[in-house]
C-alpha cells in the first residue's frame, strides 16, 4: 500500500509491484539518511571551527614573511634608553643566471656604472661564467635595485635578504659584536644571544648608555693618542646593581665593515685582556687585611728598606724610607708596606680573598669573549707578597671593576650584567665579601688618594671622587719590560654614597713633556676618569657639592698621617708605582 | 504542490545568489586583507629604516660636533649647578627701577633689553599706552633725554626715542 505522491489519491498496489516500491522507498530512506548524516557532520564541524577553535585558526595572510616561509628579521639591540644599537633591514641582493645572458659584454657595460664597487672585468667574468647562479652583489641599495630592474634583462634576478646595521658604528663594537653575511652572530652580544635574536621579536635591551659610552670612548681615545699608547680599555659600572653602563676597548672597528677590521681591533681588552694591574690591587689586599681584623688603619709597617725574599727584592717607586700607617701605604702606594702587611696575615688570607672576589675564574658576563685570569698555581708565600701589590696575577679590567664595586658598595659582590633586568626594582643578588665597616674605611682611603695622593689628576670640582692608580711593567712572554707599562686608574664616585665605578686602562703609554716623562696611571689614566666623571655627573643629575675641599678628607685622616701639614700632602706626591 | 515547488526553487535561487555574493565578498575582503597586510609590512619596514636612520643621525659624536659648531654648546660641568635657595628672590615691593635717561649707555650694557625694544611689534603695542604727558613733554623739549624723570613709562619712551626706532 502506498500513496500517490502527486495526487494524494489512495492507490492499492499489491504483489511484486508493492514489493518493488517498498524496496525503492527503503533505498531512498537510506540515501537521505546518509546525506543527512553528512550534513550534520559538516554542521558540527563548522560549529566546532567557528565557535570552539575559532582562535587557533591560522591567519594565512597575517605575515607576508611567514607566507613566504622566510626567516623572521633578527631582533634589534637597544641601549638602556631605547636607542638602536643594531637593527636588521631587508635588502635586495642581485644574482645572475648566466645561462640566460646573451651579450655579456654589453650587459657588463650597462651594469658597471650601477655597481661601482665592481670593475667591468669582474662583471664580465661573472656574466659569461655560464653558471645558473652567480651573486653579482649582495645588499644593494633601493636605487641600484631600481636601476637594474630598469635594464629589463631577465637574467638578472633579486633575492631579498636581511642585513645587520650598526647605526653607531664603532661606539660599542666589541661588546655588541657582529654577525656574518647570513646574520648569524659570531661575536659579542650577537653571538651570546644568537638564538634569542635570530627568533626575532622584542628588541634586546642592554644596560649600556650610549651617551656615557661615547664620553668614555672619546676621553680614552684622547689619552691613547696623547700618550701614544697601543690601546686602552674603559668601563663604567653601576656599583649597586652590577650593570655595565659603558665598556670601551681601543683600538676598535666599524662592525658595518667587518672585513676591514684587524684582529687587534676586534680584541676586547675590557673582558678578554688579562693585565697585571699593579697598585690598583692594593685596594683589594688592604681590604682583605682590614676585614681580617688583624690590621687596622693605625697599624704601622716599616718601609725603610727594600724587602728581600729569596732572590726577589721589593722596592718602592717613590720610597718614603720610614715606617708607614695603612692609609700612608695606600696613598704613597708603598709596595714594601703592602707586602709586609700581607705577610702579617694568615698565609692564605690574600689568596682566599682574591678567589672570593672572582679573580680565579671568568667573569660571568653575557659575552663569549671572557678572559680566564692568570694566577700562580701552586700559590707560594712569595706570591702573596707580590699579588698584594698586583704583580704575578693578571685579570681582565672587568674583574677589577666588579671587585671594586664590592669594596665600595658596602661589601656585596654582584654578578655583572650587560642586559637590562625585566624588573629593575628587584634588588640584585650578591654575596658579602667584606663588612660594611671595612667598605667605609676603604672609601675614605680612596678619597684621600684623589684629594691629595697619586690620583689627584682625577679630582673633579663638585664631585667627591675616590680612586687608586695602578702601574705595572708589561709582561711579555714571561719577561717584564721595564719601559712598557700597563697604567690604570680605578675611580669611584660619589665616594660617600658610591654609585659608579669607573676604570680607565692604557696599554703601553709613553710619557710626555707635560707629565715629566712619566707614563704612570696617575698621569695617563686618572685624567680620563676625571673627565668622564665631570661629564657624567651633570648628565645623570648627580648633585654636585661645592662644600667639598681637598683639605676636608686630609684633616679627617690626620691621625693616621704622620707627615701631614695642611695643603702639603698634594705637593709631596707626584708619581706612583 | 506546484506552488510550493516554485517557492523552494525561488528560495534555492535566493540562497545561491546570497552564497555567491558572500563568497565573492569574502574573496574581495581577503584580497583587501592581503593588500593591507602587505602595506603594513611595508610600513613596518619603513619604520625600521627610519628608526635606523634616526639612530644614525643621533650618534652622540655627530650631535656633539653639531652642537659645538652651530650652537656653541659645551658639556655641562658640576660648577654650573646652583641651589634654588641661592637664587635671590624678588622682594615684596620692588623699588621702581630707575633708568636714568641721561645715560643711554646703560641700555647698551643690557643687550637683551635692547633687543626687546628694537622689535617693532613691541613698540607698536606700547605706543598707544604711553601717557599723554610724555607726548606733551616730548614736544616741548624736543628730546626727552634731559628730563631727569623718574617714572618708568616716561623713561622707557625716552629710551625708544633716543634709539630712533619710532
Amino acid at each position: 500500500m502506498a500513496f500517490d505522491l502527486f495526487h494524494g489519491r489512495k492507490l492499492t498496489i499489491s504483489g511484486t509491484q508493492a514489493q518493488m516500491l517498498e524496496q525503492a522507498r527503503l533505498r531512498l530512506v537510506w540515501v537521505v539518511m546518509v546525506m543527512m548524516m553528512g550534513y550534520i557532520a559538516i554542521i558540527l564541524r563548522m560549529g566546532d571551527l567557528s565557535l570552539l577553535h575559532h582562535k587557533s585558526t591560522p591567519m594565512l595572510t597575517n605575515n607576508s614573511a611567514m607566507a613566504l616561509n622566510e626567516r623572521p628579521l633578527r631582533a634589534s639591540i637597544v641601549d638602556r634608553n631605547g636607542n638602536l644599537l643594531a637593527v636588521s633591514l631587508r635588502m635586495a641582493s642581485v644574482y645572475v643566471n648566466a645561462k640566460m645572458v646573451h651579450d655579456p659584454a654589453n650587459l657588463a657595460q650597462k651594469l658597471a656604472p650601477i655597481l661601482p664597487t665592481q670593475s667591468y672585468d669582474d662583471l664580465f667574468k661573472k656574466l659569461s661564467s655560464g653558471k645558473g647562479f652567480v651573486w653579482l652583489q649582495r645588499f644593494i641599495t633601493p636605487r641600484q635595485e631600481y636601476a637594474i630592474n630598469a635594464l629589463g634583462d631577465p637574467a638578472l634576478r633579486f633575492q631579498e635578504e636581511q642585513r645587520r646595521i650598526y647605526p653607531d658604528a664603532n661606539l660599542a663594537a666589541q661588546v655588541i659584536g657582529y654577525t656574518d653575511t647570513d646574520s648569524h652572530g659570531i661575536a659579542g652580544i650577537e653571538k651570546f644571544f644568537n638564538k634569542r635574536l635570530a627568533a626575532g621579536g622584542k628588541p634586546l635591551q642592554l644596560t649600556l648608555d650610549m651617551r656615557i659610552q661615547h664620553i668614555m670612548r672619546q676621553d680614552l681615545a684622547k689619552s691613547v693618542k696623547k700618550f701614544h699608547a697601543l690601546g686602552g680599555a674603559g668601563i663604567v659600572m653601576d656599583a649597586n646593581t652590577g650593570q655595565v653602563i659603558a665598556m670601551v676597548s681601543l683600538p676598535d672597528f666599524d662592525p658595518n665593515h667587518i672585513g676591514d677590521a684587524t684582529n687587534a681591533e676586534k680584541f676586547d681588552r675590557a673582558t678578554l685582556g688579562d693585565y697585571e694591574m699593579g697598585s690598583t690591587f692594593k685596594t683589594f689586599s688592604i681590604a682583605a687585611g682590614l676585614d681580617s681584623g688583624k690590621v687596622h688603619l693605625y697599624s704601622v709597617f716599616d718601609a725603610s728598606h727594600p724587602l728581600k725574599i729569596d732572590r726577589f727584592t721589593i722596592h718602592d717607586f717613590d720610597a718614603k724610607n720610614r715606617p708607614l700607617t695603612i692609609p700612608e701605604i695606600f696613598i704613597y702606594s708603598s709596595n714594601i708596606g703592602t707586602s709586609k702587611m700581607a705577610q702579617s696575615l694568615e698565609p692564605d688570607t690574600i689568596e682566599n680573598f682574591y678567589r672570593t672576589l672572582g679573580f680565579m675564574q671568568q667573569v660571568p658576563i653575557q659575552v663569549p669573549e671572557r678572559a680566564m685570569p692568570i694566577y700562580p698555581s701552586p700559590w707560594r708565600p712569595i706570591n702573596t707578597l707580590t699579588a698584594a701589590f698586583g704583580h704575578g696575577i693578571a685579570v681582565s679590567p672587568l674583574h677589577v671593576v666588579r671587585a671594586a664595586s664590592a669594596i665600595v658598595n658596602g661589601g656585596m659582590l654582584l654578578k655583572p650584567t650587560l642586559v637590562m633586568p625585566d624588573d629593575p626594582n628587584v634588588a640584585p643578588e650578591g654575596t658579602r665579601v667584606i663588612s660594611a665597616e671595612t667598605s667605609e674605611k676603604m672609601r675614605r682611603m680612596l678619597e684621600l688618594v684623589v684629594a691629595g695622593g697619586t690620583g689627584s689628576n682625577a679630582w673633579v670640582k663638585g664631585y667627591d671622587v675616590g680612586g687608586k692608580t695602578g702601574t705595572a711593567d708589561k709582561n711579555k712572554n714571561g719577561k717584564y719590560e721595564s719601559h712598557a707599562n700597563i697604567s690604570s686608574f680605578l675611580g669611584v664616585f660619589p665616594i660617600w654614597h658610591p654609585r659608579y665605578v669607573v676604570l680607565a686602562l692604557l696599554d703601553d703609554p709613553q710619557g710626555t713633556k707635560a707629565t715629566y716623562g712619566f707614563s704612570t696611571g696617575g698621569f695617563t689614566a686618572a685624567p680620563v676618569v676625571g673627565d668622564v666623571i665631570a661629564r657624567m655627573g651633570p648628565l645623570y643629575g648627580i648633585k654636585p657639592r661645592m662644600d667639598i675641599t681637598r683639605n676636608g678628607i686630609e684633616k679627617e685622616m690626620k691621625p693616621y698621617l704622620k707627615e701631614y701639614k695642611e695643603g702639603q700632602l698634594l705637593a709631596a706626591l707626584s708619581t706612583d708605582h | 504542490m506546484r506552488k510550493s515547488t516554485f517557492l523552494w526553487l525561488v528560495l534555492a535561487a535566493f540562497c545561491g545568489t546570497a552564497l555567491f555574493h558572500t563568497s565573492q565578498k569574502v574573496h574581495d575582503e581577503r584580497n583587501r586583507l592581503a593588500a593591507l597586510n602587505t602595506s603594513i609590512a611595508h610600513e613596518k619596514e619603513s619604520i625600521r629604516v627610519l628608526n635606523a636612520e634616526w639612530s644614525y643621525l643621533n650618534n652622540p659624536q655627530r650631535l656633539e660636533t653639531l652642537a659645538k659648531t652651530y650652537l656653541h654648546m659645551e658639556p655641562l660641568t658640576g660648577t654650573q649647578f646652583i641651589k634654588v635657595e641661592d637664587i635671590p628672590l624678588r622682594s615684596a615691593a620692588p623699588p621702581a627701577p630707575t633708568i636714568t635717561a641721561e645715560k643711554p649707555a646703560v641700555i647698551k650694557e643690557h643687550p637683551h633689553r635692547l633687543a626687546a625694544v628694537e622689535r617693532p611689534v613691541t613698540i607698536r603695542i606700547h605706543k598707544p599706552a604711553a601717557p599723554v604727558y610724555f607726548k606733551k613733554r616730548h614736544r616741548r623739549k624736543g628730546n626727552g633725554l634731559e628730563g631727569g624723570g623718574t617714572t618708568t613709562a616716561r623713561n622707557f619712551g625716552d629710551v625708544i626715542k633716543s634709539l630712533g626706532v619710532e
